[in-house]
């Protein structure tokens, strides 16, 4: 479909395929306000979509070669041992960030205040 | 599945797996390995090829873990990304695979796969285990443009949400959804010109036209 082909689908149409699409519920009053020819366009998609899913979810790999893909990637790891990340803000967990240092000890670290354990 | 449905997220699994963690590699392999040799095999449509290509990743995203940085919430799309790779490069060494044709499936198998689209019960299941209808699937995602092909195989073949696919393509949610609009469509499209072409009988057609005033039932994109 081309661009302007794009243009042609209804505001109402828009709205359904952008719920679908973002995997939320269609209110049946959305459904409703389809034309009888939008509606069986939108069947129509759903069920190329659902074959195009089926078909390319398939062929299972032999469970064999999955085991010995495994293998060879654990003996890698085995040999490359624990590693740090290079930014480890990358891998961390963006909702729960790693506390920064506070503000006493950035005002420690720039003026070189050295704290001892016993402090 | 994506890591949604698993307790487990990615970024946990790569921050144990660099602590040394094999068990948590294990998880992150056992969740990708297959959607990761079912790309290779797309590409490079050879299974011993793409079993190579699909060890080899894992291989690489080992090596190359330290300086991985999420962009979204799985490793998937970074994993498709290596693998594609290699298959371009394994295409530059011995020659590119064998163009996927929609001849591929004999007319048959093409007419049963249309006339699966009228109903999505029992059918299409049973259908897509038939390597013919794979190969017919498969070669019509291959002939679309190359940006609606990435957009369906991540959204089909890797099950990942609108947001990891943007990510991954670099274009907006917005362009995402209009390019998995266009491949369906244009899927559609180049399936029903089979039929056109003569390769369907005329009972397809037909099967196709009925469909349009069949009644709406589940549907998901």
């Amino acid at each position: 479909m081309d661009t302007a082909e794009e243009e042609r689908i209804s505001p109402a149409m828009r709205r359904v395929l952008d719920l679908l699409l973002e995997g939320r519920e269609v209110p049946a009053e959305a459904m409703d306000s389809l034309t009888k020819e939008e509606q069986a366009d939108l069947r129509a998609l759903a069920r190329t979509a659902n074959l195009t899913r089926l078909a390319l979810q398939r062929p299972e790999p032999q469970a064999e070669q999955a085991r010995a893909s495994l293998e060879r990637a654990e003996e890698a790891l085995r040999r490359l041992g624990p590693r740090a990340a290079v930014d480890p803000a990358a891998v961390s967990d963006p909702a729960d960030p790693a506390p920064g240092p506070s503000f006493l000890d950035r005002l420690r670290r720039l003026l070189g205040v050295r704290i001892d354990d016993a402090d | 599945m994506g890591a949604g449905e698993d307790p487990i997220g990615d970024r946990e699994l790569v921050r144990r797996t660099l602590a040394g963690d094999r068990d948590a590699f294990a998880h992150l392999h056992r969740r990708y390995y297959a959607r990761i040799y079912r790309l290779a095999l797309f590409r490079c449509r050879n299974v011993p090829d793409a079993e190579d290509i699909a060890s080899e990743t894992f291989l690489r995203a080992i090596a190359h873990l330290p300086a991985y940085r999420f962009q979204g919430e799985t490793v998937y799309p970074w994993l498709a990304r290596i693998a594609t790779n290699l298959a371009h490069d394994l295409a530059r060494r011995v020659g590119p695979a064998a163009p996927l044709s929609l001849d591929a499936g004999a007319a048959e198998d093409v007419r049963a796969l249309i006339e699966s689209l009228r109903d999505d019960a029992p059918g299409p299941h049973a259908l897509a285990e038939r390597r013919e209808v794979q190969e017919v699937l498969k070669a019509a995602v291959a002939a679309l443009p190359s940006d609606q092909a990435d957009a369906i195989l991540l959204r089909f073949g890797g099950d990942l949400p609108l947001a990891e696919i943007a990510v991954a393509l670099g274009r907006s949610e917005g362009a995402i959804k209009s390019l998995i609009h266009r491949g369906l469509v244009n899927l559609r499209k180049g399936l029903r010109e089979e039929q056109v072409r003569g390769r369907t009988s005329a009972t397809a057609s037909a099967s196709v036209d009925e469909e349009t005033r069949a009644p709406v039932r589940r549907i998901e994109l």
